[in-house]
């Protein structure tokens, strides 16, 4: 008797026990995080779309503001407190996080990679080993963003060379517009590191970043300083009180209809619209001195979602990963967000997104970041510490560029 | 009023006006804060110093709910609580033997404690995490109350074992003579005789572990588990161009440190001056 | 015999076994994870660091490191900013403080209230304080408001912004937070003094300025002491004000660097943009700035302990 009731019992709870992990398996929660506090909404919305189609799978997102990112990141990983996807840095600022163990290689479970060209993967490969470790989401280009609108009002064509570029900027003020609205205060230097990257071309030319990297030119090259020039004199334009105004300011200022003109990312499309629908506003090249077909333009990988080594989650994240790489989320991201995709192949619904689009067909890679973000230091923490200063003439551009030149000595090598 | 008497009101004008504008450099900040909880952001950029036109709520409303702030405050209590009880109850265990017994150990060993009230913890931060980690106490409220004990303590040793060296020795004896047990003493005779000691410790530990926003925001990575003051500065990273909902999450995060100030303005004050400023 | 109970043995090992229960909790809570830290953080700044791991017995090595390129900079310029933070409070804030509580002092009425008011941003999270004048202080805020209409600005206020002022602002923003606790204590050891001192004072004939420079300061000795001594730890320590109001660079351009946040930049990542964590640089600055807080600390208690009036 005893016998039979002890094994019924253990029965059981070995049926409850499984009952138990089964459902818990298939209560699946992948955590993602990511530091676009900005689309918040698009990407709750496109990943409401993937759990429709896995109802067993919801993502949890969770947002870190950009200037603490990173070390939020790399902390929370060294506690094994991270989540199941995180949303890398592309290009040098990835590196530490491959050479630490903490993410997985995708290059076998997520065979979607295989339809990205190498340029929109570059951001997301492992130096040492050459393997992707990310899914990339998005390829933008850089240019000067400006309010339709105004430029109607005050009869102003889209600039096709820097003098008309400068002459539009003078009607503007003469007619009480604020014609560029700029910041990089409080943290956020990288947006003036981006008005580099936004001017740059149209001063070195597109085939800069090869000399650069083949070493046949340096940051200390008369074009780079002429780039520095330029956004130096274009200091009159700028949003009054400079040097206090930060990014997410100067945004405001644009979307409000305050500005005129925004130098930014493609990333800002979607997040304009979503904090104005009713701005109209669309993009162009910023021009070079003498009138061309298609400026040359910056463009990079932004950064990818990464698949982390301590995940519990893995196979739940990895499904996810397969759709963040798949035609589906190209398409969503470029409604919901405005972006370029990563994964080429979304139709352009929105003339702004056709706009940048088209203007990759010149594009040459941002030049600080693709290839000068790799060690420490980096160009980029020098131009973000100095182009304020050097803005409002605290510092020479030579000697800006000089500083640039002397930190990326101590680890650059040539690709000959 | 005699001559004497209004020439000497005279002389003392210039010192109040002197506080009376201090005290509006003060009070006007804080002021500003309120007010501005219940305008919209484009009243605030409109009008700094006003009175709100219609007195809004909603800043409020989409606070709270951008923001799980029962959460937050839920920890920040628990947490504060935490702290606070275990800090009390082990630092007066400590404090009663190394101040009412002779032993020949009690002042190394006071010393020891006393050391820790101006050691630097930030700057052992690195090893601090690996031990958290090891133990598995990050992203736990367990480990900040932890920790946030460890630091206190040494002040708590040192305001407690102070109070308590000066009651008669009569207070024990009696106690002792009738066979009670030494912690009953300590808890039910010794700790209710300092009641301002008590509170003072209890003040200030509270003080400090509420406002503290440097340990949860290495060890907590977990939504579920932050602070107030970490979930602020997230809070504000994200939403900083909406300065009514700013004002209200700065509002809400103060409201429980004013209610207690309102309460214990005097204990505050006089624990201060009796302590020269320990925090 | 009730007497027996309490003849001296030559070690009384109860009592001292229920001693040592008792002070037990305390003193393993504190050692493990403070003293335990801080001692591991000292002998670890003698290796070398790979990442997270620790290796070989390196010396002073990371010590030397810090003091070259491109940690010298850094370090040198977060050094001047703590010195200046303290200089800047010991004026701002213990200065003022002392004016404030004589004068709250000479005045018998109201001052209570006063106290408690001056003391009230002292309880504020310095995450609640950095973010109000943070918003306070921005260009189209409400101290440009207040500049404009007092007619002593032009245009927009960027003072957080700018390299030369934005310490400044931040030192005065601490002296905000923290100016009741002087006005307490000076309040207290003011209270501590013989009134007769300042009768016979006043019988000479001496002005209130002259009390308080040669009668009162003397004997606030012992307060002078504690708030010199928390001046230079806190201000050493600075990190939250800095981390909620310009970002744990430091910015603009490293302008409100400090030693707590470069050691935090060191520690836990945010070094250099890249996100670089450099454990043995961040050891040894830990080492030094507590040796510097001990040997200073001490330092000051002594040179105050010399200068204490006594009776």
């Amino acid at each position: 008797m005893l016998n039979v009731r002890s094994r019924l019992k253990s029965a059981a709870i070995g049926v409850l026990a499984l009952t138990a992990t089964a459902l818990s398996a298939s209560a699946g929660e992948v955590t993602l995080w990511s530091w676009r506090t900005e689309d918040q909404a698009a990407m709750e919305k496109i990943f409401a779309a993937f759990t429709a189609k896995n109802p067993d799978i919801t993502v949890k997102l969770q947002f870190t503001p950009d200037a603490d990112y990173q070390n939020r990141l790399s902390t929370a990983l060294r506690g094994g407190k991270g989540p199941d996807i995180a949303q890398l840095k592309a290009y040098g600022e990835l590196q530490p996080l491959v050479d630490g163990g903490y993410l997985d290689a995708l290059d076998g479970s997520v065979p979607e990679l295989k339809d990205f060209t190498p340029a929109a993967l570059g951001g997301s490969v492992g130096l040492a080993d050459g393997k992707v470790y990310g899914v990339p989401y998005s390829t933008p280009v850089m240019g000067v963003f400006y309010n339709t609108e105004i430029f109607g009002k005050n009869g102003i064509a889209v600039p096709k060379t820097y003098d008309e570029f400068v002459a539009a900027c003078e009607k503007l003020k003469a007619a009480g517009v604020l014609p560029i609205a700029a910041g990089g205060a409080n943290g956020s230097g990288w947006a003036l590191e981006i008005n580099a990257g936004v001017v740059g071309p149209s001063v070195y030319g597109a085939g800069f970043y090869d000399e650069m990297m083949s070493g046949n030119a340096k940051f200390t090259d008369p074009r780079f300083v002429a780039a520095l020039e330029k956004i130096k004199a274009l200091q009159p334009y700028y949003s009054e009180g400079f040097a206090g105004v930060d990014y997410t300011t100067a945004t405001q200022q644009f979307i409000s209809g305050k500005g005129a003109m925004f130098f930014g990312g493609a990333w800002e499309n979607g997040s304009f619209k979503a904090q104005n629908p009713n701005l109209k506003f669309s993009i162009f090249p910023f021009p070079g001195d003498k009138a061309e077909a298609q400026p040359a333009v910056s463009a990079f990988s932004d950064g990818s979602y990464g698949l982390i080594s301590d995940s519990e989650h893995k196979a739940d994240a990895t499904k996810v990963l397969s759709f963040i790489a798949s035609p589906e989320f190209a398409q969503l991201f470029a409604d919901n967000l405005g972006w370029p995709p990563a994964r080429s192949g979304a139709t352009a619904n929105d003339p702004v997104l056709k706009s940048m689009l088209d203007m990759q067909a010149n594009a040459t890679p941002y030049l600080t970041l693709v290839g000068f973000r790799w060690q420490t230091p980096t160009a980029s923490s020098v131009v973000q510490a100095e182009i304020i200063d050097m803005i409002e003439g605290k510092i020479a551009p030579e000697k800006l560029a000089a500083d640039v030149d002397a930190a990326v000595s101590t680890w650059f090598k040539p690709k000959s | 009023m005699t001559n004497l008497e209004v020439s000497q009101r005279i002389r003392q004008l210039p010192g109040w006006i002197v506080l009376a504008l201090w005290t509006l450099v003060v009070a006007v900040p804080l002021y500003i804060l309120v007010v501005s909880c219940f305008k919209t952001t484009a009243e605030i950029y409109g009008d700094k110093f006003g009175l709100p036109t219609s007195w809004t709520l909603d800043n409020f409303a989409n606070a709270w709910t951008q923001a799980q702030f029962a959460r937050y405050m839920w920890n920040s209590f628990a947490v504060t609580g935490g702290a606070v009880v275990l800090t009390l109850v082990v630092s007066a265990m400590a404090a009663f033997p190394l101040s009412r017994y002779q032993l020949g150990w009690s002042s190394p060993v006071l010393a020891f404690f006393l050391a820790g009230v101006m050691l630097p913890i930030r700057l052992a931060s690195v090893e601090l995490f690996s031990l958290m980690k090891t133990l598995d106490l990050l992203d736990s409220r367990l480990g900040l109350i932890l920790v946030y004990s460890a630091i206190r303590i040494p002040f708590a040793v040192f305001i407690l074992a102070n109070f308590m060296r000066v009651l008669p020795r009569e207070l024990e004896e009696a106690a002792r003579l009738d066979g009670a047990k030494e912690w009953r003493i300590l808890f039910r005779i010794i700790l209710p005789t300092i009641k301002p000691a008590v509170a003072i410790v209890a003040i200030f530990t509270a003080i400090a572990v509420w406002n503290d926003f440097f340990f949860p925001l290495i060890f907590i990575f977990d939504d579920a588990y932050k602070t107030v003051p970490l979930a602020i500065t997230t809070f504000i990273g994200q939403f900083r161009t909406d300065w009514g909902m700013v004002f209200a999450a700065l509002a809400i995060s103060m409201m429980p440190v004013l209610v207690m100030y309102l309460l214990l303005a005097r204990q505050i004050r006089e624990g201060v001056g009796a302590t020269g400023g320990l925090k | 015999m009730i007497a027996s109970r309490f003849r001296r043995s030559p070690v009384d090992w109860p009592k001292h076994r229920a001693a040592a229960l008792f002070v037990l909790p305390a003193l393993l809570i504190y050692c493990l994870f403070v003293v335990y830290p801080l001692a591991s953080s000292l002998w670890g700044s003698l290796f070398e660091w790979r990442g997270f791991r620790m290796r070989g017995f390196v010396g002073l090595d990371n010590f030397a490191r810090l003091f070259v390129d491109p940690s010298w900079p850094k370090l040198s310029g977060a050094f001047t900013h703590n010195v200046i933070w303290f200089f800047g409070i010991m004026v701002l804030q213990n200065g003022l403080g002392l004016i404030f509580a004589y004068l709250l002092f000479l005045r018998r009425r109201g001052t209570a209230f006063l106290q408690s008011v001056f003391f009230f941003p002292a309880v504020l999270s310095p995450v609640i304080v950095g973010a109000l004048w943070r918003l306070l202080l921005t260009p189209d805020g409400a101290v440009e408001s207040l500049l404009h209409s007092l007619g002593l600005l032009d245009g927009k206020l960027t003072i957080l912004g700018d390299s030369a002022w934005a310490l400044w602002v931040l030192v005065a923003v601490d002296a905000w937070n923290w100016m009741g606790l002087p006005v307490l204590i000076f309040t207290a050891g003011l209270r501590q003094i013989q009134p007769e001192v300042f009768e016979a004072a006043r019988l000479d004939g001496a002005g209130n300025g002259r009390i308080l420079w040669s009668i009162a300061l003397p004997q606030l000795m012992p307060s002078i002491s504690s708030l010199t001594t928390l001046a230079f730890i806190n201000t050493f320590n600075q990190f939250d004000l800095v981390y909620v109001m310009q970002g744990v660079q430091g910015n603009p351009n490293f302008a409100t660097d400090t030693l707590v946040t470069y050691f935090f930049r060191l520690a836990f990542g945010a070094e250099g943009a890249v996100g670089i964590t450099d454990i043995g640089l961040a050891l040894a600055l830990g080492t030094l700035l507590f040796l510097l807080l001990t040997v200073v600390t001490i330092g000051l208690l002594r040179f105050f302990e010399r200068r204490t009036v006594r009776f």
